[in-house]
């Protein structure tokens, strides 16, 4: 697959603080890049930059294979932004708003018709096409916003936290809406702070904190980074000091909390851990109502190379 | 450019504040300077005295003194006498029915209650006639003329500050009304401004990310203000003159011009005045209004010899201020017959839109900000 954007060596600093520092990645086409990092982590940084909004320090940034500059008019003709803020008009309707700005980019009034129509349906508008903005849910404006940035079906998509504050039918229906833009062949750049979001989304990750990439690759591959094998959650009550005691010297564990009703393991890379607690459990007659086990999460990830959680 | 231009119609036209400060506003407060200072107008002007003329022997005897009367009265509506008896002039009188009467015996007496112009004018005009009527018996005086020296003397001494001014006093307020309403018109410039930069808005980042220039952009948003802030101008324009009957003048086409010219300043400077800072349209709009008032009152729409005052004090203040500019120039219209001042005026208004718009420039060339 090419390569769509490239960028080198990105450096921005905001006064005194470096927002981006010395980012460099590639986005092959028809892939969903998610760019995760907690807030000021510098993705939407990275995002204005690459779109040549923002001034940058040093650094090149290539998409489509050209050098993007405020000029580029025919690289922005393939560019579709959903800004983390809902940019619309709150004196047009739902239709005139997507009509207003797939405008911008599609001459035609029947073809630019067809085009709103087809993004109302994506983000299932229909309802409410003759809405204004301000008789809009939450939900239903971060739709709205994102109809406005894609409907004039764009190459590349820059979702910069479209889901930020959205209930939950109104965020199944966004992050079902843009896998369909994918699936029609949109490469898409999608930022988040959200890890389960970019779990089911993305293609690869790239997690940043502090403008820097810490670590990158599909999710599978960034769990395994991590030396956490699994997590269990066990719902057992009375728990004396010594079964406590006996459970921090099995092997492979790396932390047991218990808070008088619920027990929490964690388990480092190993085999056999699940099956070596049931018996212990058995053995020493402990009786449990619930009893669970997870796989690591891109916060744990996250939290075993920078120390914090990712919603820090 | 044309999809554009017709949202952008739409989402002015709709935007409710705007048309609110641009033409509702200045109606409004049209309308209250029509009810508040109309009285002022009122009592400025001169009213026909009432005196009374005992009609006696002595009256019907003296023509030219009759004639006098009667000239002051037809001719100049100075007087509006009553020609009674010696009792019903001093009952007129008692009853403030009159302000003075006057009794011809050997000499010509005034009759008056208390002091004020009406009867120092009853006075004046027997003062005069003692001194120049009199000789109308004595040499061929015309008793035209002896009217007219009368009322040069009357014109010289008491009408000069009312009567004789063409200039109605409360006309200021409505020239510098329309002066307040183009600068305005400065709420389209500031959004046209949001709507088009990015580090202000995200729907202006969103345009820019699109393959339209934002100059495009701003030029339509820039042409649409114009279209509107003018439309509304000569609304507010039809409503002073036809509605209130405020007196523009009859230059109609000047006066076209001058509205398009301070359309064109007003939203100029909201352009700038949205460039200069990166708080809420809301903060933006307070500073246009505040400049505005403040230079308003600097021309006059509070304190009618408030121009004057600035014109002579600080020349520089009167001469750089657009609502100073417009109203000199309105004021032109209505009260010169050449068009000179109105000239200097107008030009003066496009070069302070021209200054307004070439800094805008420079501040626009930015493609790209340090953070948006």
């Amino acid at each position: 697959m090419n390569n769509i954007i490239e960028v080198k060596k990105l450096n921005k600093k905001y006064k005194n603080l470096q927002a981006v520092k010395d980012l460099s990645f590639t986005v092959k086409e028809k892939e969903i890049l998610g760019l995760l990092g907690p807030n000021g982590s510098g993705k939407t940084t990275t995002i204005n930059c690459i779109l040549s909004l923002l001034n940058f320090d040093s650094g090149e940034i290539k998409i489509l294979g050209e050098k993007m500059t405020p000029e580029a008019y025919d690289i922005k003709r393939q560019i579709g932004v959903v800004f983390q803020d809902v940019a619309v008009f709150d004196e047009l309707t739902v239709y005139e708003n997507i009509n207003y700005f797939c405008g911008l980019y599609i001459k035609d009034k029947e073809e630019r018709r067809k085009y709103v129509e087809e993004a109302i349906d994506l983000v299932r508008l229909n309802e409410f096409k003759d809405f204004p903005p301000k008789k809009l849910s939450g939900g239903l404006l971060r739709r709205l916003n994102i109809a406005c940035g894609i409907a004039h079906k764009p190459k590349i998509i820059f979702l910069d936290e479209p889901t930020v504050a959205v209930d939950p039918q109104s965020r199944n229906n966004i992050l079902e809406g843009i896998k369909k833009l994918n699936q029609d062949g949109a490469t898409i750049i999608y930022t988040t702070h959200y890890m389960e979001e970019v779990e089911i989304l993305c293609d690869r990750i790239i997690i940043l904190d502090k403008g820097e990439i810490i670590a990158s690759g599909t999710a599978k591959e960034l769990k395994e980074l991590t030396n956490i094998e699994e997590k269990v959650t066990v719902e057992v009550d009375d728990l004396s000091i010594d079964i406590i005691n006996e459970l921090n010297k099995f092997k492979n564990i790396d932390e047991v909390i218990y808070d008088g009703h619920i027990l929490y393991i964690t388990f480092k890379k190993g085999k056999d851990n699940l099956l070596n607690l049931i018996e212990f459990m058995k053995d020493n007659k402990i009786k449990y109502n619930k009893f669970f086990s997870e796989l690591p999460t891109l916060n744990d990830v996250f939290l075993e190379l920078t120390g914090k959680e990712l919603r820090d | 450019m044309s999809h554009i231009f017709i949202n952008q119609f739409k989402i002015c036209l709709k935007k409710k504040s705007l048309i609110f400060w641009t033409l509702i506003f200045p109606i409004a407060l049209g309308t209250f300077f029509n009810l508040a200072f109309s009285n002022i107008d009122e009592s400025e002007k001169f009213k026909t005295i009432d005196i009374a003329v005992v009609n006696n022997e002595k009256f019907n005897e003296n023509e030219s003194f009759k004639e006098l009367i009667r000239a002051l009265s037809t001719d100049e509506e100075i007087f509006n006498p009553q020609y009674v008896n010696l009792e019903e002039a001093k009952s007129l009188l008692d009853n403030n029915k009159i302000k003075g009467y006057i009794l011809l015996e050997e000499k010509i007496k005034v009759f008056v209650k208390e002091n004020g112009l009406s009867q120092t004018i009853i006075k004046s005009v027997v003062d005069n006639f003692y001194q120049v009527g009199s000789a109308v018996n004595h040499i061929i005086l015309d008793k035209q003329n002896l009217k007219n020296l009368v009322m040069e003397d009357l014109n010289r001494n008491y009408f000069k500050d009312v009567s004789n001014e063409k200039v109605s006093s409360i006309v200021t307020y409505f020239y510098t009304l329309i002066g307040m309403a183009c600068l305005y018109g400065g709420v389209f410039g500031i959004k046209a401004v949001i709507d088009s930069e990015s580090n202000l808005s995200k729907k202006a980042a969103r345009v820019n990310v699109s393959p339209v220039h934002k100059f495009k952009l701003l030029l339509v948003s820039l042409v649409v203000a114009l279209i509107i802030q003018f439309t509304e101008n000569l609304i507010l324009l039809g409503y002073l003159i036809n509605i209130l009957k405020i007196d523009f003048g009859n230059q109609t086409l000047p006066l076209i011009i001058l509205a398009g010219a301070g359309s064109f300043a007003g939203i100029s400077m909201g352009v700038l005045i949205g460039l200069s800072n990166k708080k809420s349209e809301d903060t933006k709009v307070g500073i246009l209004m505040s400049v505005t008032m403040a230079l308003s009152f600097l021309a006059g729409m509070m304190i009618k010899n408030m121009r004057e005052l600035v014109d002579k004090n600080i020349p520089i203040l009167g001469q750089i201020n657009p609502v100073s500019m417009i109203t000199k120039a309105l004021y032109s219209l209505y009260y010169y017959d050449d068009l000179n001042i109105y000239f200097q005026n107008l030009f003066s208004l496009i070069i302070f839109t021209f200054v307004m718009i070439t800094i805008s420039y420079i501040i626009l060339r930015r493609k790209k900000y340090d953070s948006i």
